[in-house]
């Protein structure tokens, strides 16, 4: 199941989302990588991810309100939620998010999340 | 016309000495015997009596003797009288009649001429009786009045001889005098009595009767030996009698002026008091100062003088200062010195507080042990309740005084014989009470000098008052002063909070608009680095691993920016700090072992638990302990330590390292404050941020090249509030 397993990307910084992209293709999962909300739930529809990784602060909409809709879609998909801030971390998870993830360049932790989150599924 | 009133029985004499005597131009007035001249001498009163010896019927012995002792002639009694006598008439007769007051006599036969001559004479001597006796009773009448002068003047008066010896002396003078001598002695010589020598007495007389000229003292001390002291005026004059304007004697006049000195002293010391009463700056010497007033020796004179200050809500008159000798023995050594130095009442002043505090401390002592419930039913607490004096009169016997009708019984150590007490009070208050007496002194309570001193106490009513009303002032500009401050340094905190919230916003937006790229640069560099080592070829300096490093360096420095800009609010757990210095130590201790540091611990038995978050506490604790690790070299020393302080418990980091230079101790809890070369400036602001936090304090003291002491005290009572944050109010709220 973790492997070619499905995971959504989104990520409004085409630098970091090619850079997930690239990680997270060579650790062997299919990757579709979205910039905004639009592009994220049209995904969701169509091929239908085994996960979701969401950026909180895009440009032009929030990451918490794009949430809700996944959810509203498919309210199955593990969803990790992925920001420059860490002040949030306390407040989300257990609620409805299954992770929350500080951005960092040291990408293990989002790794072993996937991994795990995918393998609860 | 002068009448001749002649009594002969020969009718020759009469017509001789009418035809004479009359062209000598006096009337002439006969009778022929001598009753008939007594009769005659009561109708004609003439000015002289030409009076025949041999007569028939009554002689004029007879006749004489007849007019000076019958009452019936007593107003004609005095006329001049000569008398005719016959030859022969023996001496003794002549000398009796002399005797008995016949002013002449003429022996048969004379001559017209010469009968003229002896009643010209006659008239002369008559004339000069009369203005003699005039002069006599004009001298005894102005005598009288210079002596009733003298001894009735309000003023001592004393007249000497020539040689110093008294001659006239009046009562006053006699005192003054007598008050030096010791005896009672109006007739002496001053300038040869011993006792006299060294007085103005000698002074002044010896030097009027040398030099001839006024001698002045005004205001003069005088210190008898056998009275009292007193105030003078003396004036010496020379007194000269004659011609000659040679000096005869002195004459002094001494007035006492000691009642008009004193009135004028009591004036200037009340004056004082209330003066030196406005300037005190404490309750206790305006106290001070009434009772030495009260018992100064020239002032008031009361021997001992004591205070109560009442206490409405206790109800009760406690002793509270006291001046005065506490026994004879005492008195007696304290006047003799007092004595010896003869203070003149016009150095009285400065030589206050003479029965000061150095001679008063076992009567004082005694005074502060006494407790005066006022429920007590005497006399004195009666009157100082209504706010009135009250004098207990000298006792008739040795124990009816101390009865407690007159004063309450806590005062019997005190022996109180004669003494007043007046209440110190004003309009709005009842103070206490000042007890004053002459125990010792054996003087009378003196009417005037109670007068003094109840006025002297309102004095020191007033300036109570004045202090009152002054601290109260003191106390309100405390309170404002302290809530100005309390203000300030609210605003300060504000401002310094403000501050804080700005620069975490910032942190706050930096460390994410560098988050991202950062995760990028240090993503990429990771991935190459991996795929360098799975195609083996893996460099021990591979650029793309001294990216990684790097991009983690910068990554931890975000974290604790954001770490410090975040306003966690500790999560207050019950426990105990020792517990968790001990966790922490064990946490260190390899790595104190790997540095050779030495690490004592120093943690009070049974430290209350208190309300703390332990994740934050231990942060703060380690970030203190890593920091002197690094101010320290191997073999250097670290010591913590726990103490109960009151209501708070203190943690105590200290180590020997290298010290925090004066000139940047104030800063190092200001945010991105570091001294390190790697610091990020935060730890000592995040801990005094989490302490704040936990209501507590944070505080440094350091020596260069000596060490360092942090110091944490926590409230062991810290309630949770919400009261503590001092950062950004949420950076939820300020990014959302």
């Amino acid at each position: 199941m973790t492997k070619n397993a499905k995971i959504l990307l989104v990520e409004d910084e085409r630098s970091l989302r090619m850079l997930y992209k690239q990680i997270l293709s060579d650790d062997g999962y299919t990757v579709y990588d979205a910039k905004n909300g639009a592009e994220a739930l049209e995904i969701i529809v169509r091929h239908h991810p085994d996960l979701a990784i969401l950026d909180i602060r895009l440009s032009g909409e929030d990451g918490l309100e794009l949430m809700g809709k996944i959810i509203n879609v498919n309210d199955k998909i593990p969803i990790i939620l992925h920001t420059a801030y860490d002040v949030w971390k306390d407040n989300f998870r257990g609620r409805i998010a299954d992770a929350y993830i500080v951005k960092s360049s040291d990408m293990s932790e989002l790794k072993e999340t996937i991994k795990n989150l995918l393998q609860r599924n | 016309m002068r009448k001749i009133l002649l009594v002969d029985d020969e009718k020759i004499m009469h017509d001789l000495a009418m035809a004479y005597l009359e062209r000598e131009g006096y009337n002439i007035v006969s009778a022929f015997n001598g009753k008939e001249g007594l009769n005659m001498m009561l109708t004609e009163r003439p000015d002289v009596v030409l009076l025949d010896y041999m007569m028939p019927g009554l002689n004029g012995e007879e006749v004489y003797q007849e007019l000076c002792s019958n009452p019936k002639y007593k107003a004609i009694s005095k006329t001049p009288v000569i008398l005719l006598t016959a030859n022969g008439c023996d001496d003794s007769l002549k000398t009796r009649l002399l005797r008995q007051g016949v002013l002449a006599y003429l022996q048969k036969p004379f001559g017209l001429r010469e009968l003229a001559n002896i009643i010209e004479n006659i008239f002369i001597i008559n004339d000069m009786r009369r203005d003699n006796q005039l002069l006599k009773r004009a001298v005894r009448t102005s005598r009288d009045i210079i002596t009733q002068v003298v001894h009735n003047a309000p003023v001592g008066i004393i007249a000497t001889n020539r040689s110093g010896k008294i001659t006239q002396i009046n009562r006053h003078a006699l005192k003054v005098l007598e008050a030096a001598t010791g005896q009672s002695a109006s007739e002496l010589s001053i300038l040869e009595n011993d006792e006299l020598r060294n007085t103005f007495f000698y002074e002044g007389v010896s030097y009027v009767l040398s030099l001839g000229k006024p001698w002045l003292r005004e205001v003069l001390f005088w210190s008898p030996r056998f009275a009292v002291r007193s105030v003078l005026n003396v004036h010496f004059v020379p007194m000269r009698t004659g011609n000659t304007g040679s000096v005869d004697g002195t004459i002094g006049i001494i007035e006492d002026i000691t009642e008009k000195q004193k009135a004028q002293l009591e004036r200037m010391i009340l004056s004082n008091i209330s003066q030196v009463m406005q300037e005190a700056r404490n309750i206790d010497e305006v106290l001070q100062l009434l009772l030495t007033a009260a018992t100064a020796g020239q002032g008031l004179g009361f021997t001992r003088a004591m205070i109560f200050l009442y206490d409405e809500e206790k109800q009760i008159l406690k002793g509270r200062l006291a001046v005065g000798p506490s026994s004879s023995d005492e008195a007696r050594r304290i006047w003799e010195e007092l004595s010896h130095e003869n203070i003149e009442i016009d150095h009285f002043l400065r030589k206050y507080g003479r029965f000061g505090k150095e001679n008063s401390a076992a009567l004082n002592q005694k005074v502060r042990g006494i407790t005066i419930p006022v429920d007590s039913d005497c006399q004195l607490v009666k009157h100082f309740l209504e706010r009135k004096q009250y004098r207990s009169m000298a006792a008739r016997s040795r124990n009816s005084f101390r009865n407690a009708a007159h004063s309450p019984a806590q005062l019997a150590a005190l022996e109180l014989d004669e003494f007043v007490s007046i209440p110190l009070h004003s309009p709005e208050r009842l103070w206490g009470i000042i007890i004053a007496d002459n125990k010792f002194g054996h003087v009378k309570l003196h009417q005037s000098r109670i007068q003094m001193l109840a006025l002297a106490a309102a004095h020191a009513a007033n300036a109570m008052v004045r202090l009152a009303a002054f601290r109260k002032i003191e106390d309100d500009n405390r309170k404002l002063e302290k809530a100005l401050n309390e203000l300030k340094e609210t605003q300060e905190k504000l401002i310094h909070a403000e501050r804080l919230a700005a620069i975490g916003e910032m942190a706050a937006h930096v460390a994410h608009e560098i988050r991202n790229p950062l995760v990028t640069i240090g993503g990429w560099a990771r991935r190459m680095a991996e795929t360098a080592c799975q195609n083996g070829e893996q460099k021990e300096d591979d650029p793309a691993r001294i990216i990684v490093d790097e991009v983690v360096r910068l990554e931890n420095i975000l974290a604790n920016v954001l770490n410090f800009t975040r306003t966690n609010e500790p999560q207050l757990v019950q426990g105990n700090i020792n517990t968790l210095i001990h966790e922490l130590c064990l946490q260190l201790k390899p790595e104190y072992q790997k540095n050779g540091i030495n690490c004592s611990m120093n943690l009070q038995d049974n430290l209350p638990d208190c309300l703390f978050d332990p994740d934050q506490i231990k942060q703060v604790l380690l970030n203190l302990l890593k920091n002197s690790l690094q101010s320290i070299g191997p073999g250097g020393r670290i010591g913590i330590a726990t103490l109960l302080r009151g209501r708070d418990i203190e943690i105590t980091v200290s180590d020997n390292g290298r010290g925090i230079p004066k000139s940047v101790l104030d800063s190092i809890f200001n945010p991105f404050f570091t001294t390190k070369e790697h610091g990020t400036g935060l730890g000592l602001a995040i801990s005094r941020r989490i302490i704040h936090n936990h209501g507590g304090e944070i505080t440094v003291h350091s020596e260069p090249n000596t060490g360092s002491v942090f110091k944490v005290n926590l409230p062991v009572d810290l309630k949770k509030t919400d009261d503590h944050n001092e950062g950004p109010a949420s950076l939820q709220e300020m990014i959302l």
